[in-house]
């Protein structure tokens, strides 16, 4: 893909502190607050990460729906304490660009300082923000994000920033 | 994009655990118009994994992706769900209530339609937000590459359907056909107006059409066949042709969400559906709900043998035939659920025409 320099383009990453604190909350589990984990829990756990209704969980953090959220509620319905812990993420925001035909932002992540990078976000966020959900604990992660402007060309990267999500 | 690919391979081998669990999307070509089959391969590895999801990015103009769970999904019990998340993106789930390992092998299949005006290229199958999680509810490591589709140039006729597209339209497994069940084809622009099907020339009763899907009740004369030519016509001008197999029998029992997997279409002796929520008990009588049950006498029932197996213990079968109301081609299967079955709200069940049982990944629930 092409890619053209987008002047006024920068980027500042921060992270978010994971916070580690479990508990045995059924409620959290109980998405449709009827008093029972069951299945219907987990079809609306389902519906939630498929974005076909609004997220409402607060199971894996706060307005977080994805597989873990599922497994979480799916394990409840067998008789399971409602994990409630917060899955470790990277939250990254970045200044956006001035460029006045910039519609959104990719993000990217590696392993190693300087690259290569896989790209995290298929299509581009609008946002300038965005948070990793899959990172995992000890692992060291290093992100850029580039520009994309409405013809599709895209910035060079930004400058990299690093995250290092503890156990 | 801006990676060389010998410096991403050595910093993948870096940065990822080398037994960490792993999705590999098949690289398939095809030709603009012509179906296209890419299976989605799951290896554990040395990690155990209950459920995952990740999200496809495609080029929605010139592809149509449908998705056939595989029997990765089948054989650990779960189910795919999927939802279009954009134009050009689409979620795939993979989740079982029975919160156990997912096994290696094809998690599902792509069916992918090439548009006839799409252009010779790549067209990228871009998987992001890849997540798994391990049973005990915690995220683990899964790598993903990304697939691509190669339209090259047709030359002669275009493959718009493949044996990997002619399903059971209870399990959507690919198969032999058997006479009288209720078959979907899934290829590219098959299922444009003026569509016929017929098996060795004998027309096939078209229950559901659309433009890249039909569904048929074979007809009956494919009794004692193991093969016949199954061509899709338009405006009686031939678009498709298919040499298939043909079985006496080939069951499967429907299932509630028409996925081919999980809680079965089946009523429970009160006439509510069963499901979680509403087991039935020991010794109570359930109906099921399935086609390819082959050939039938003049009342409607099979001519093989029909037997349920409920949690692996065999269930009294005391009626199998046509279910009334319902289009031919449907099996409706009375049986008890046996005394010493186990009860669960995930209890496998397996049906058995002749000698041919459906595959797994059916259930129903039991108190």
């Amino acid at each position: 893909m092409h890619r053209k320099w987008l002047p006024g383009f920068a980027i500042a990453l921060g992270l978010w502190a994971p916070h580690a604190a479990s508990a045995q909350a059924l409620n959290a589990c109980d998405l449709n607050a009827d008093g029972v984990v069951d299945s219907r829990d987990v079809q609306l756990a389902t519906a939630m990460s498929l974005g076909l209704v609004p997220c409402m969980a607060e199971v894996a953090g706060p307005a977080v729906c994805n597989i873990v959220v599922v497994q979480r509620i799916t394990n409840a319905t067998h008789g399971g304490p409602c994990l409630v812990r917060a899955v470790h993420s990277a939250s990254l925001s970045w200044t956006p660009s001035v460029s006045p035909d910039v519609v959104g932002y990719k993000v990217y992540r590696g392993a190693v300082s300087g690259g290569p990078y896989t790209q995290l976000t298929a299509a581009p966020v609008a946002a300038a923000s965005y948070t990793d959900y899959t990172v995992q604990s000890r692992q060291t992660y290093y992100y850029v994000v580039t520009a994309v402007d409405s013809s599709g060309n895209e910035s060079g990267y930004s400058n990299e920033a690093q995250a290092v999500i503890p156990k | 994009m801006s990676h060389r690919p010998g410096s991403f391979f050595v910093a993948l081998v870096c940065a990822v655990p080398a037994l960490a669990a792993q999705l590999t999307v098949a690289n398939p070509a095809g030709t603009a118009g012509a179906s296209v089959v890419v299976p989605i391969v799951f290896a554990a590895q040395s990690d155990s994994v209950a459920a995952l999801q990740f999200d496809v990015a495609y080029d929605s103009a010139s592809l149509s992706l449908g998705a056939i769970a595989g029997d990765a999904v089948r054989t650990s019990a779960k189910t795919l769900s999927l939802a279009d998340i954009g134009p050009n993106q689409r979620r795939f789930l993979i989740a079982g209530l029975n919160g156990g390992p997912l096994g290696d092998g094809v998690l599902f299949t792509l069916f992918a339609s090439v548009g006839p005006s799409a252009a010779s290229g790549s067209y990228s199958l871009r998987i992001s937000n890849v997540m798994a999680v391990d049973p005990d509810g915690q995220a683990v490591n899964l790598t993903a590459s990304d697939g691509s589709i190669a339209v090259q140039p047709a030359s002669g006729s275009v493959e718009r359907l493949r044996l990997t597209g002619v399903l059971n339209a209870a399990s959507l497994v690919p198969g032999p056909v058997a006479p009288g069940e209720i078959v979907t084809l899934l290829g590219a622009g098959i299922g444009l107006p003026g569509v016929g099907v017929t098996f060795d020339g004998a027309p096939a009763s078209l229950l559901y059409t659309a433009p890249n899907q039909i569904n048929l009740a074979a007809p009956y004369s494919l009794t004692g066949k193991t093969a016949a030519q199954l061509r899709i016509t338009q405006a009686s001008q031939p678009v498709a042709d298919l040499a298939v197999p043909v079985a006496d029998a080939s069951p499967a029992v429907f299932s509630l969400d028409g996925s081919g997997l999980g809680p079965g279409a089946i009523l429970n002796q009160d006439a509510n559906v069963n499901s979680p929520l509403n087991p039935a008990p020991r010794g109570s009588i359930v109906s099921l709900f399935a086609t390819g049950a082959g050939q039938t006498d003049a009342a409607s029932k099979p001519l093989l043998a029909v037997s349920v197996r409920i949690g692996g213990v065999d269930a009294p079968v005391f009626y199998a035939g046509g279910a009334p109301g319902l289009v031919s081609g449907v099996l409706q299967v009375n049986c008890m659920v046996p005394a010493a079955a186990p009860t669960g709200i995930f209890v496998p069940l397996t049906l058995t025409v002749g000698t041919t049982a459906g595959p797994a990944g059916i259930t129903l629930a039991v108190n």
